[in-house]
């Protein structure tokens, strides 16, 4: 701070040291100006007194006007304070009269938001309202960790929040540009990691020079061997007339990955017990004649054309309905199966019955061309943790394969066919809201292709709108009241008293029970009744 | 007693830790009175006798949410038991908790990462410790002094004689002809650096450069993948290589060269003594413990020094007493030794898990820990 910023002279060193730490400290960490100079020194308080010259003393009292009331005080006011001053008052007291004046708590009371909620419950509806969308729980965590329990501080965030978006209204079209999404990037989900164009053709590189996988001749060869397989007298294909798996594929120009695909998904080990159901949404490639071809082999690959175009989630939900496996998972056409995938996910399926759906860590790919195992040895692969509340609503672990009960669709209903792009995401989100289970395989047997021209890739698609809608449906049924409460209440909840929890400010909730956990441990050996045996 | 293991350390190393679990779960499967599972996070070895268990890989968050589902298992499995290879938890039964080191507190790691909190909880939560060495006990109770004494056993890390001993000479030949290690050379085994560079490996490679030490190799095994810039003329190469082999890598060498400014046990020094291999090292935890009178202890801040120790382990009186002292200080540590301590402990473990204020413990705990998890926003 500035500290000639009151005056023209020299400021008085004492008052303006008090007043900085007043102004910048404990006064904007209270809700009060006068639990702030409980702190100041007696001796410095008294001594304050003497050497306070009246001009100086005005400021002060502007200062503290503006401070605690919002305006400047009259002339009146401003020698009424020196007055009481220069007959014996101190400066201390004159700031607790200014600020447990009616007109201060009125102000207190009127210029902050919901000073009746939690902070995390006044985030909740303060982002629903300013930012049209629900939290996610670490921008609750963020967020009041900045409020603190400072009224006045929920005044900064909708101010800042404000601005913010009015910033973002006039940004130039290069700003906008600079933050537009970029398809050459991807977020390595579980991880604070990218993968870039860059760095897959490095890999590449360095693939092609320690191996001989990626020679191209042999890649020649392997292509030739796979167009000879195919046309050769293959092996007669017999279901077994079960139907544990229903794979659905959504499908819309998408030709240039067809064949590969329907090769990747007929060569499942589990392929026998399974039913691929093509929904052509309307794609004027023709697909249909390769797709015949394969039904001839195949009598378990249902093909079903709608004659106009319908949305991602429209096809998937034919799909569903025309589903005759207890298990259903979605094929996306440009992605790829180890062969055990279907048998790897519906048998944690049958293990476990209380398990609704399942997820796997998967490969990123940035090159269809590639097989399952060419894409395995570049080694991206994702992290995904343990599916919890609060990190469903910061992405979609799930992701590009999951597969679950035909069942729920029963109970939940089907996707929602109002999302272009989300709608399986807010479906597993519609899961958990209904404590559904969800099991991660630690086996990645899925790639994931990083479609450049993929809809939920691209950013002028309406991708963010739909999470963000998402987030409005779901956040508040999601995160947990805990990480709600204030923080006395998180006392209450936790055991505590309330004048410990008083020193709570500055640690996450998260952090919090943990020292409860470390002294509950310590506590537990000074009761040594634990080593008496039953 | 139905024992549960996580696997975890599988998943995330296959250094030291990941020795010392294969060793003991290979002897703890033996005894009949045990059935032993493991939650296979990732890598987990096939061990006889020790079913194996699909279960997610550890991430670093949900820590909290990690614990329930490990408690489910125990439900459904009807687990006595349970016992981690690194810093988990569970909810309910009884834990006993292997403790390796104290290093992230010594050396003021930043203990608010999730994994040094959850060695917080499991510390917290667990019924018995079994430390791997005095020092580790020592700083256990430093950091924890409320646990009681009788709540913490000494369990060595041990020395497996059949692989450990001092191999053939033709085998010697063979694993150097094989590797193209053609001229004398000290061995350094494991990490060489780590936070903080408390491995100090480096102490090593710049009183070789300093002193243009440029006759004898040095052979990294293990450790990080990328070898350091060593000046020319210290000719270092770093090679992954199976216990077999690095017994013929030991019993070849000079010396084990190992630097280390703290270490919970330290591994390659009893194993290099079986090996009949001379040990340079120094003092530092459990180092001097480990080590017995059986090695040149060095400061592991002096170059000189080094230096000196360099040269006075190529005496051949020095090394004939090194190697002679070396192989009565290895005798002492056995994985035999080691399982049946670890089995008395969670013996006790089990029989107290019916204890009435063990099960209020837990009773709180697991509340505390559900309200840990509901406010976890760590992704």
């Amino acid at each position: 701070m500035n500290k000639t910023r009151y005056s023209a002279r020299r400021p008085l060193r004492k008052m303006i040291d008090i007043f900085y730490k007043s102004l910048r400290g404990p006064l904007s960490r209270t809700p009060s100006v006068a639990g702030m100079i409980q702190n100041v020194p007696s001796e410095i308080s008294s001594e304050f007194r003497s050497d306070v010259y009246s001009d100086e003393l005005a400021r002060c009292v502007t200062i503290l006007y503006n401070r605690c009331l919002g305006r400047n005080p009259e002339e009146a006011e401003t020698q009424e304070w020196i007055s009481l001053i220069s007959r014996g008052r101190s400066i201390v007291e004159v700031i607790q009269d200014i600020d447990s004046s009616d007109e201060a708590q009125l102000r207190r009371n009127a210029s902050s938001f919901g000073t009746t909620c939690s902070d995390g419950e006044f985030l909740l509806s303060a982002g629903e309202l300013l930012y049209g969308r629900g939290l996610t729980p670490p921008e609750v965590e963020h967020w009041k960790r900045y409020l603190s329990e400072q009224p006045e501080r929920r005044d900064e965030f909708v101010r800042s929040f404000v601005n913010a978006h009015i910033a973002e209204q006039f940004k130039t079209h290069e700003q906008a540009a600079v933050s537009a999404h970029d398809p050459s990037k991807c977020m390595i989900l579980g991880t604070s990691r990218f993968l870039t164009r860059t760095e897959w053709d490095t890999r590449a590189q360095a693939l092609v020079t320690t191996s001989a996988k990626h020679d191209e001749a042999l890649v020649a060869a392997s292509v030739k061997q796979n167009i000879v397989r195919r046309n050769s007298a293959p092996s007669r294909f017999e279901h077994s007339g079960d139907y544990a798996v229903s794979a659905i594929a959504s499908m819309y120009k998408g030709k240039r990955y067809l064949e590969n695909f329907l090769e990747n998904i007929t060569s499942q080990t589990f392929f026998d017990r399974s039913e691929l159901i093509f929904i052509d949404a309307n794609s004027p490639e023709n697909e249909e004649q390769t797709i015949r071809s394969y039904q001839d082999r195949f009598p378990n690959i249902i093909y079903r054309r709608i004659n106009y175009r319908i949305g991602v989630y429209d096809a998937w939900n034919i799909g569903v309905e025309l589903a005759r496996g207890r298990y259903i998972t979605n094929t996306n056409l440009d992605d790829l199966r180890r062969r055990d995938s279907f048998e790897i996910q519906a048998s944690v399926l049958d293990q476990n019955k209380d398990v609704d759906v399942v997820y796997q860590d998967f490969f990123y790919s940035m090159d269809p061309s590639l097989s399952f195992d060419e894409v395995a040895a570049f080694g991206f692969k994702s992290e995904l943790p343990i599916i919890t509340p609060h990190n469903l609503l910061v992405f979609n672990s799930p992701h590009n394969a999951p597969m679950w009960r035909k069942e729920l669709h029963d109970e939940l209903g089907l996707f929602d066919t109002s999302f272009r792009s989300a709608g399986d995401y807010e479906f597993w989100i519609r899961c958990m809201s209904h404590s559904k289970r969800f099991k991660k395989i630690n086996t990645p047997h899925v790639v994931y292709y990083q479609n450049p021209e993929g809809i939920s890739t691209n950013k002028d698609t309406n991708g963010v709108e739909e999470v963000h809608r998402i987030l409005k449906r779901y956040s508040r049924k999601l995160i947990s009241k805990e990480l709600l409460k204030t923080r006395a209440d998180l006392g209450k909840s936790l055991g505590v008293q309330p004048a410990e929890s008083a020193n709570y400010r500055d640690q996450s909730y998260y952090n919090l029970v943990q020292q409860e956990l470390n002294s509950l441990g310590e506590k537990r050996w000074s009761n040594s009744s634990e080593i008496i045996r039953s | 007693m139905k024992l549960l293991v996580d696997g975890i350390f599988f998943q995330l190393s296959s250094t030291g830790i990941a020795r010392l679990w294969l060793e003991l779960l290979a002897r703890l499967a033996t005894f009949p009175e045990i059935k032993i599972v493991m939650l296979d996070r990732g890598n987990c070895p096939i061990i006889p006798n020790v079913e194996r268990l699909p279960f997610p890989s550890y991430t670093s968050t949900c820590t909290a949410a990690d614990s329930f589902l490990i408690d489910r298992i125990c439900k459904d499995l009807d687990i006595d038991v349970f016992t981690t290879t690194y810093y988990t938890s569970a909810l309910t039964v009884p834990q006993v908790l292997m403790v390796y080191d104290m290093i992230p507190e010594i050396l003021g790691f930043n203990l608010s990462d999730r994994i040094w909190q959850e060695k917080q909880i499991a510390i917290s939560y667990s019924n018995y410790f079994a430390c791997i060495s005095k020092n580790t006990l020592s700083d256990l109770k430093k950091f924890y002094p409320h646990i009681p004494n009788d709540r913490m056993v000494l369990a060595y890390c041990g020395v497996d004689k059949r692989v450990f001993k001092k191999a053939p000479q033709a085998a010697i030949e063979d694993f150097r002809s094989r590797y193209g290690l053609n001229r004398e050379y000290f061995i350094v085994v494991g990490s060489r650096r780590q936070h903080n560079n408390y491995k100090n490996v480096s102490l090593l490679f710049e009183t070789m450069k300093m002193h243009r030490i440029r006759n004898i190799d040095v052979l990294c095994v293990g450790g990080e993948p990328n070898l350091e810039d060593v000046s020319s003329g210290v000719a270092a190469r770093r090679l992954d290589l199976d216990s077999e082999e690095l017994c013929s890598a030991y019993s070849g060498a000079i010396a084990l060269v190992y630097p280390s400014l703290y270490e919970g046990f330290g591994l390659p020094v009893a194993e290099a003594m079986a090996s009949e291999c001379p040990v340079i090292t120094t003092r530092f935890g459990s180092l001097a413990e480990v080590a017995g009178d059986a090695a040149i202890f060095i400061s592991g801040h002096d170059h000189n020094e080094m230096k000196f120790a360099l040269e006075q382990v190529r005496s051949p009186t020095v090394r004939e007493q090194l190697v002679e002292k070396g192989l009565r200080q290895s005798a002492l540590y056995d994985w035999d030794r080691t399982t049946k301590i670890f089995y008395d402990v969670i013996s006790r473990a089990y029989s107290e898990r019916h204890c009435k204020s063990r099960i209020e413990f837990c009773e709180r705990w697991k509340k505390l820990r559900s309200l840990q998890s509901a406010v976890d926003v760590g992704v």
